[in-house]
Formats: C-alpha cells, structure tokens, sequence
C-alpha cells in the first residue's frame, strides 16, 4: 500500500503546517469546530464548515484559504471507487 | 419534500449517473454577489465515497480556489493530501447542494465527478433496481 503520494501544489502548505503545529492549542479553543487560517494567522473558530468558508469569502474573497476541522486526531476522507485514479 | 427522479436503461451496468452543473459555493464575495458561472458535468453517484470528488482540472477551469488541505485514503493510497474545494451542485430540476468536494484523477472516460455520502446526507436517495430508477428526495 502506497503512503501520501501527492496530487496537491504547495498552495496551503504553510497553513496546513501551521495547523499541525497548533492543533494542541486549537483543541483547548474550538475542539469539533472548523478553525479559519490564512497564512500563519487564525480568523476564528465557526460551528459550521461553511460558516468559516463563507466568512472567509467576505474577509479574503475568491483566494485560497484553510477551513479545517480541529479534532485531535486526523481522520482521512475515505474514496474506495476504482474510478479515482491514485 | 421534492424529488429528483432518475431512470436509467440498465442501471446495474452503468451505474447511477446524473448530469449536474458546478459552480461556486460563494454565495458573496467581499460583498458582491459571486459571478454565476457554472459547467455542466456528468456525475456519478458514488456510496463509496464519503465525499464528492471533482476530476482533476476542473476547480481550476471554474477558477475556484482550494478551501482546505485534506488527507484521503484511496483503494491503494493512504493519507494522501489533497486540495478540497467549496462548490455548489446544481442537480436537474435545479436542486442545489453546497458541499465540499476533493479534487483527484478520475481515469475513466465520461464521469467528471463522484457524488459522495455528503451529498446523500442532505436527502433521501432511493434505489429502485427493479426499474432502473434512483429517486434522490431533498
């Protein structure tokens, strides 16, 4: 079994380390809710997914942003169709 | 409740596809309305997949930008990081669903896009094998 071959660019790379190394901290501010980041600046913890994402169209407008969930342990999306090709 | 009624020639050979329209999930932008633009997929309705999945190409063609950095696990590949995109899925009868969707190689001719269990968290599918019917209730 192949391990984290990637088909991303580096755009959120420096977000998506930022939020390794803080993920202890986020867990003690918003545990299960969804963090806002840009750059290596946090713009609030949101109930819902898309609360932050539409939040984050308004502040930053159509540009890469990180909305992720903050749980103490990643839980990778699971995409068993023969048809995806990796 | 409404319904999307889906009917199929041999829905056990090609499976539960749909044509669908893509756009962005932004609903405003700094304020502005966000541009309507939007391009017709095909989709397949994927129980597998517990998210949708776009072809690898086509946030850019729209001109979406990634929305988080995701890990998936695939038939072969474990954590794989991947770029996820906020859309908006406009099914026939002009259903719409704001979800999430993963961008990755689709290698197969004729299906741009994978619905995943996200989207059928949003209604009531309902598979009539017996009739080559899938009827998805929001």
């Amino acid at each position: 079994m192949k391990t984290r071959k990637s088909v991303t660019s580096k755009v959120l790379e420096v977000e998506g380390r930022f939020f390794e190394t803080n993920r202890d901290r986020f867990m003690k501010e918003g545990a299960g809710k969804f963090v806002l980041i840009k750059g290596r600046k946090v713009y609030g913890f949101f109930e819902t997914k898309f609360d932050a994402i539409d939040a984050a169209y308004e502040r930053f407008g159509n540009v890469p942003f990180f909305v992720h969930k903050v749980t103490e342990i990643e839980e990778p999306l699971q995409v068993v169709s023969y048809l995806v090709g990796v | 409740m409404a319904a999307v009624s889906l009917k199929y020639p041999d829905l056990q050979a090609d499976g539960a596809t749909v044509e669908v329209r893509l756009a962005t999930a932004a609903k405003t932008i700094k304020g502005k309305p966000a541009s309507g633009r939007s391009v017709p997929l095909t989709a397949l309705i994927d129980t597998g997949a517990s998210t949708t999945v776009l072809k690898l190409g086509i946030p850019s063609f729209l001109g979406i930008r990634p929305a988080n950095r995701a890990y998936v696990n695939t038939a072969s590949t474990q954590g794989m990081p991947c770029h996820e995109f906020a859309i908006s899925l406009i099914l026939p009868q002009g259903f719409k669903v704001r979800t999430t969707a993963v961008e990755l190689p689709l290698h197969t001719q004729g299906i741009d896009c994978l619905i995943g269990r996200d989207v059928l968290a949003q209604c009531v599918m309902t598979y009539v094998g017996s009739e080559n019917q899938v009827i998805l209730s929001f």
